[in-house]
């Protein structure tokens, strides 16, 4: 009896889908070629080059490893020389991360490192923490400044007291693989290279849906994507998280200027020397990622207004012809620009576009787009899995691709116009608490 | 002792002087009615006087006598004698480590007065048993200490601060008895007993030398130079650089210019502010937040880190029941003989049990009496008199338990003779054989350093 009236159910579930599958594909097959593309143009023209083809790039690249002997030489030279470096540690009230992040220093399979720590006026125990820290020998030098300053200034103390050849900044809720700090140095193979960007990634991904998307997007975004920019010699961040740098470069440059968005701001005042940047995947560092909404919607905000602040108006003159010019930091400031500012309105203005043209199919379009997305999703997600190295650990991942097409396009690109929005229109960045008061005052002032 | 005259009259005076014009100054009818007079000076060939018993000791001049007297003194047969100290400044310690105390520039003390505490002193001192002839210097020191203490109603020895001694502290009291280091000498009486040390200070002396007059410098971590200054940071606001105030600072001028963006920082809150501070090393130019702390020894010039400066507890020092009775007694095993025969009538003292031995052995010549004196020696090597009383404490009490009513006991020195009275040899071996095993595991107790022997000596015709 049961037995039956179950079968029956699904019947009718089998029955809907089918009709619903029916419904579908009546209503895509109904019109020509240039009807579809007129649907998915967004994520045909966009979408598919951007990433599609970038994962088959990365995976060529990967194969080939142009600089691979190089590396493998310059290796063996670091272990022989042992140069020290200096690992700066930045932070603010970071009493419960510290120690992680300075335990996984000592477990590095490069031995000749500096820790420095900087703690930007905690009212947390992060200087009690330090200074024990300090006598367990985990931290070589450690300041305390009882007066806030905000990250840059933090980090240029950290700079002006550290020693080292090398100069790796890490932000205090990270921590590193064994053999990252070596690999990570050894990109400086490359005379001209200036700066390496390590591989970030998400250090607990499956503690909610929230994280698991921020784990597939960090694999997307860095894992793959900056090997693919740092290739074309257009990666335009070196992540705060974790980045080496040579210390003459950043003597020149000065070390780090005003937030947010100092990372990226760094990177582009390195590529102004005529340096490039590099990007380790071999390097993998683990940080913690916001875990509820509102955090992680508050980190987007400030990261996307800081695009506006940094690109549109501090290095509003790269694009000109001028002191500065380098083809390869024009099409960075190009690359980001459209890819992250014009790609975000496109995304509002093809939803507009569906809703008067296609106002009573609109849900039929955008679930279709949501699959589209989706087998993009995996295919990403796959390149990324397949070169990463704890393949297991990042397995779990593939059940959550598919909300990655809701989470990029209704969360991330509407925080992103509306943090551009407001940035364009109020400068709400210098009003953001990142910074101390008088810093923001200062910045915005002289317009920085 | 008795006095007669206005002068020290009849008295062997040893006088200690910085030099003999002073004792010139001492005035003449003072001391010339003496018996004898002895002046030592700092340069005075001989400082040993051993040949000879003196009833007073005379100091003429200022503390920096002490040490020399203490010297002098420690030669002496006598060396509790009485010390009257005749000070040219006055002086808090001089007062305290002598018996009689006045300022050569005041009018003399009636001489009653000295004579009466020279013979309080004597009277004290004659009250002092024979001292064990098998002592040690060290502990015919320590008993010395003792006996000084009691002598002169020295209940408890309390250290003051002083900058004269090696340690900081010293013993006024004690100042000039004692030919060893006042504090060790205190310390290994406490460990055996005879004192009970009392926490005065916990003080860093010198890892090298053990001196107390150390120096805490701040040093720079890197050099370990002391020529480190403190300067703040600052931070500038505009371009975010953060770096010891010298890297603003131009040669020749009072501008404060930025390193990073070569602008001027005019005013304060507004251009930069300062966060916090920081060490700089002159020397090396090694820049750190914790200076490491080290000491500098005025004594001997060492230079060592904070934590390896040695710990120094300092004590007072009461007598304990056993010194007290050490002191009067001279010997542990007296000490152990006197408390015996308070509760037992057959312990004797030597004087006591001699005569009673001599007796018996006319007894023996007169009616042909056989009895038997058995004698326990022990051979101690490196044991301190606490440990010669433990193994002589266990031996009486075995004694006790096995003697009969009509045995009699005494000590004298290392020996412990037991008289078994109208006992023939044969039943005396039988005794002893009851006995020897209790005996040896006495000995074994102390790590076999000491040996106990036996002989049996029968008195007959």
């Amino acid at each position: 009896m049961i037995h039956n009236s179950l079968i029956h159910v699904a019947q009718i579930i089998v029955a809907k889908i089918f009709f619903a599958w029916d419904e579908y594909l009546s209503f895509f097959s109904s019109g020509s070629r240039w009807h579809f593309f007129n649907l998915f143009w967004f994520f045909f023209v966009f979408d598919v080059p951007r990433y599609m083809f970038t994962d088959i790039i990365a995976l060529i690249l990967v194969a080939v490893q142009p600089g691979k002997k190089q590396k493998m030489l310059f290796k063996q030279k670091l272990l022989k020389e042992q140069p020290l470096v200096s690992i700066l540690i930045p932070g603010r009230n970071e009493g419960k991360t510290i120690e992680r992040c300075v335990r996984s220093l000592r477990e590095q399979t490069y031995k000749n490192i500096e820790v420095v720590v900087v703690d930007d006026g905690s009212d947390d125990d992060m200087e009690n923490v330090c200074k024990r820290l300090v006598k367990e020998g985990y931290i070589d030098i450690f300041v305390k400044n009882k007066v806030r300053g905000g990250k840059a200034s933090a980090a240029n103390l950290a700079f002006r007291r550290s020693h080292g050849k090398y100069i790796i900044h890490m932000d205090a809720d990270s921590s590193l693989d064994r053999d990252a700090v070596i690999n990570i140095l050894s990109y400086f193979w490359d005379e001209q290279c200036g700066a390496v960007a390590g591989n970030v990634k998400v250090r607990e991904p499956y503690v909610n849906l929230l994280t698991a998307c921020q784990g597939i997007e960090y694999i997307k975004t860095i894992s793959v994507g900056r090997l693919i920019t740092s290739h074309l010699k257009i990666l335009r961040i070196v992540s705060g998280a974790f980045g080496a740098f040579r210390r003459e470069v950043l003597e020149t440059v000065g070390g780090w200027d005003i937030g947010p968005g100092l990372d990226g701001d760094l990177t582009v005042k390195i590529m102004k020397t005529r340096k490039h940047v590099r990007f380790a995947m071999d390097a993998v560092c683990l940080t913690n990622v916001p875990k509820s909404i509102t955090a992680l919607m508050k980190q987007r905000l400030r990261w996307n207004r800081s695009l506006i602040r940094m690109r549109l108006r501090k290095h509003l003159d790269i694009v000109a012809p001028g002191e500065y010019f380098n083809p390869f930091l024009v099409w960075s400031w190009y690359d980001n620009m459209f890819f992250n500012v014009v790609l975000a309105f496109n995304w509002l203005i093809y939803h507009i576009f569906l809703m008067f043209n296609y106002y009573s199919n609109i849900g039929i379009i955008l679930g279709a787009n949501l699959i589209l997305y989706t087998i993009s999703n995996y295919v990403q997600l796959f390149v990324g899995w397949i070169l990463s190295e704890r393949k297991q650990d990042e397995a779990g991942l593939f059940w959550y691709a598919p909300l990655m097409a809701l989470y990029v396009g209704y969360f991330i690109r509407p925080v992103r116009i509306i943090a551009y929005v407001e940035e364009l229109l109020f400068r709400t960045s210098y009003k953001d608490l990142w910074n101390p008061r008088k810093v923001s005052d200062i910045a915005k002032k002289i317009g920085m | 002792m008795e006095t007669k005259s206005n002068s020290l009259s009849d008295l062997n005076l040893l006088v200690i002087a910085e030099d003999f014009d002073i004792v010139g100054n001492v005035e003449k009818g003072f001391i010339s009615g003496a018996e004898s007079v002895e002046v030592v000076t700092p340069c005075s060939r001989r400082v040993v006087f051993n040949d000879k018993d003196f009833d007073l000791l005379i100091a003429v001049g200022s503390e920096n006598l002490l040490t020399f007297t203490k010297r002098v003194r420690s030669t002496l047969r006598n060396p509790i004698l009485p010390l009257m100290w005749i000070a040219s400044e006055e002086s808090h310690i001089l007062e305290k480590a002598s018996d009689i105390y006045f300022l050569i520039d005041e009018e003399n003390p009636e001489l009653y007065k000295i004579t009466k505490k020279i013979l309080e002193i004597k009277s004290a001192v004659s009250m002092f048993g024979e001292m064990d002839i098998n002592y040690t210097s060290l502990e015919v020191e320590q008993v010395n200490i003792l006996r000084y203490m009691l002598s002169r109603k020295i209940m408890v020895a309390t250290p003051v601060v002083s900058e004269h001694s090696k340690y900081g502290y010293i013993f006024p009291d004690l100042f000039t008895i004692g030919r060893y280091d006042t504090f060790s000498l205190l310390d290994s009486m406490e460990s055996e007993k005879m004192l009970k040390g009392e926490f005065v200070d916990n003080i860093r002396i010198c890892k090298n030398c053990g001196s107390a007059h150390i120096g805490l410098r701040k040093v720079c971590p890197n050099c370990g130079s002391s020529n480190i200054r403190m300067e703040d940071y600052i931070h500038h606001f505009r371009c975010g650089y953060l770096g010891p105030e010298s890297d603003y600072r131009v040669a020749g001028s009072d501008k404060l210019i930025c390193p990073k963006c070569k602008r001027e920082l005019k005013h304060i809150g507004v251009d930069y502010d300062r966060p916090s501070q920081t060490y700089i090393c002159n020397e090396c130019g090694n820049i750190f937040e914790d200076p490491d702390y080290s000491y500098i020894c005025f004594n001997c010039r060492e230079v060592f880190k904070e934590d390896e400066a040695k710990k120094f507890i300092v004590k007072k020092y009461f007598i304990t029941k056993f010194g007290e009775d050490l002191a009067f007694n001279g010997s542990a095993a007296d000490v152990l003989l006197a408390s015996a025969a308070e509760s037992d009538p057959r312990f004797l003292a030597y004087d006591v049990f001699s005569v009673i031995l001599d007796h018996e052995k006319k007894k023996a010549k007169r009616y042909g009496k056989r009895s038997c004196l058995l004698d326990l020696t022990l051979a101690v090597n490196g044991l301190s008199v606490m440990d010669i009383y433990d193994i002589i404490s266990d031996t009486v009490s075995l004694l006790k338990l096995n003697l009969r009513e009509t045995d009699m006991v005494s000590m004298l020195d290392r020996h412990i003779f037991v008289l078994l009275s109208e006992t023939p040899c044969d039943k005396a071996k039988a005794f002893l054989k009851r006995i020897e095993k209790k005996l040896k595991m006495i000995s074994e107790v102390k790590n076999s350093r000491v040996k106990i022997s036996f002989e049996l000596i029968e008195i007959k015709q």
